[in-house]
């Protein structure tokens, strides 16, 4: 006997002498209870009492072929959905399989794609967008496939219409069952899907380590999202999507295909809406073991380093002093709480003789930058390191002598314009009031105040020309 | 005049009586052990009398199986399946079938 149509479901065949079902032509998924409903009228024939029933149910959304039936092939459950389906080939050899339907509010134009066992499951046939039901094989041969687990993603980065993602892994029971796979997705607002593609930050996957809360400790983060200096926390963001997406399936640096990638560690917390971490407020919120550096506003940052701590970075502000000319000098520093340069900011913690290395008796504070500029009564020192727990100023230039107890100071300027500004930036901790001076002959001298704030400080200055000097 | 029979040859006939059987459901006696056609047919009635032969005691022919299916209109219930033996008389068969309320 060869293959014949079912009377009704004439795009499905069977073959009683091989007890095979199949799916011979047409575009149209039915139901499984369709199936069902249809082989029981076909077998209530006349013609097919002799021939054994294919197919049974146990719940209007679970089934099973018995008596040695089995399908054609694995494309023909492709053509079925509202159901799971066992294959009972013998007592321990079957194969299951599941239906998994998603569900939730979407974007119309969303294609959900499925991952089970490392690959992408083919959707079923005819599937362009929106929500989807399908059958899947989590069983074969009487072995359980990746745990029964199948996992959906929605992830569209269109041009004009990208999406906040979402994926969710759904498992099969032992029959199969008919499995809810909840997903949402809405418009990103931050994220107009613009091609991103030629960006050139980087992505590395390795043991890092960063003091992004400046506190003196490194911290350690398993991912390295570099923005190479020329690119801003939105723009990394969006390459971290784009490297996201569904359409790529290019190994992201950990062996795991970008459109599959959920997490730096199976164990930390996963961000859905994108997996290397969430932007609002206009500010990069990385997930768990995620470094983000090198962002040209890396205070548009906050991170969870490997062992979950959160950790934010220091604000980085600058003193700016504008309208300078080439040759003036210019010099910043802190008041001293009476209108006057703070000239004892600092005093030597015993006597230094050529030292390069300056210790002092106060606190060097998160505002004190790591380089920059010293000055002790009118000698001028430049320096390249602080090292705060030991009060210390490396890297001194030239080589310092003084008693113990000398008066230092730290200007934040202490130079001569080559351009027409300058500018100091440092790690902001707490207000406090400068003093700006620009002098050279030729103009009058200028001197005006400021509060540094949390947005930084800026001194315009007047160049007013001194018509009496000669 | 005698009448030469084959040891297998059937030695008389028995009335299977399907009791309780749905009207309208299609019914089929075969043998047991190879699936053969005894009987088949569509019930009238609740109780429907099938006459088939009997073979000498010991005969696997006598071993039948009786399938019973109704799926087509409604009500529509499981297939059901029981095993009988051919004797003298009449065999009752008691069915008892399932109302499938997963078909459509």
């Amino acid at each position: 006997m060869a293959y014949v149509n079912f009377t009704t479901l004439t795009d499905w065949q069977y073959d009683a002498s091989t007890k095979k079902l199949k799916h011979n032509t047409g575009s149209t998924r039915i139901t499984v209870n369709a199936l069902y409903s249809e082989i029981m009228d076909e077998f209530d024939n006349a013609g097919q009492m002799d021939d054994s029933i294919p197919m049974s149910a146990q719940t209007p959304t679970e089934y099973t072929l018995v008596n040695g039936w089995t399908f054609d092939s694995d494309s023909d459950p492709g053509y079925l959905y509202g159901g799971s389906i066992v294959v009972q080939k013998a007592t321990t050899d079957r194969d299951v399989w599941a239906n998994f339907y998603t569900l939730g509010t979407i974007e119309s134009d969303g294609v959900v794609y499925w991952l089970q066992n490392g690959s992408l499951v083919a959707a079923h046939p005819g599937y362009t967008s929106g929500h989807i039901d399908q059958l899947i094989k989590v069983r074969s041969g009487g072995s359980l496939i990746d745990s029964g687990n199948v996992t959906a993603y929605l992830r569209n980065r269109a041009s004009g219409n990208a999406d906040l993602y979402d994926n969710f892994t759904g498992t099969a029971t032992a029959t199969g069952g008919r499995n809810p796979i909840p997903l949402a997705s809405a418009p990103d607002t931050n994220d107009d899907g613009s091609d991103v593609s030629a960006y050139t930050c980087t992505l590395g996957f390795a043991g890092y380590t960063e003091d992004v809360d400046g506190d003196g400790t490194a911290e350690s983060y398993a991912v390295k999202v570099d923005g190479q200096g020329s690119y801003t926390a939105l723009q990394c963001y969006r390459w971290l999507k784009w490297q996201c997406r569904r359409e790529n399936s290019s190994d992201v640096g950990n062996g795991t295909q970008g459109r599959f990638y959920r997490y730096a560690n199976a164990s930390y917390a996963e961000v859905k809406q994108s997996p290397f971490g969430s932007f609002a407020g206009g500010k990069f919120f990385g997930a768990r073991g995620v470094l983000l550096t090198n962002i040209t506003d890396s205070n548009n940052r906050q991170l969870i380093d490997s062992s979950g701590a959160s950790k934010i970075p220091p604000t980085t502000v600058s003193i700016t002093v504008s309208g300078v000319a080439v040759g003036d000098r210019v010099l910043v520093a802190r008041d001293d709480g009476a209108g006057a340069i703070d000239k004892a900011q600092f005093t030597l913690a015993g006597a230094h003789s050529a030292a390069t290395t300056v210790t002092v008796n106060e606190a060097l504070g998160n505002d004190i930058p790591d380089s920059g500029a010293l000055r002790m009564g009118d000698s001028q020192f430049t320096y390249t390191g602080i090292v705060r727990g030991s009060k210390q100023f490396t890297g001194v230039s030239p080589a310092l002598t003084g008693s113990g107890g000398a008066e230092l100071y730290q200007p934040y300027i202490d130079a001569v314009a080559s351009g027409t500004s300058m500018s100091k930036s440092f790690v902001y901790a707490a207000d406090f009031d400068i003093i700006a001076r620009i002098r050279k002959k030729g103009i009058q001298p200028f001197e005006n105040t400021a509060t540094v704030t949390s947005a930084g400080a800026a001194v315009s200055a007047i160049r007013t020309t001194d018509t009496i000097v000669s | 005049m005698g009448v030469f029979r084959f040891s297998t040859d059937a030695i008389g006939t028995c009335v299977v009586r399907l009791q309780n059987i749905v009207a309208g459901s299609r019914y089929r006696i075969e043998v047991a052990t190879t699936g053969a056609t005894i009987a088949d047919g569509v019930a009238a009635s609740t109780t429907e009398d099938v006459t088939i032969d009997r073979y000498a005691s010991g005969d696997a022919k006598n071993d039948l199986k009786i399938k019973i299916r109704r799926s087509s209109s409604a009500p529509k219930y499981q297939p059901f399946e029981t095993q009988a033996q051919a004797a003298a008389g009449t065999v009752l068969v008691w069915v008892s079938q399932v109302l499938d309320t997963i078909v459509s």
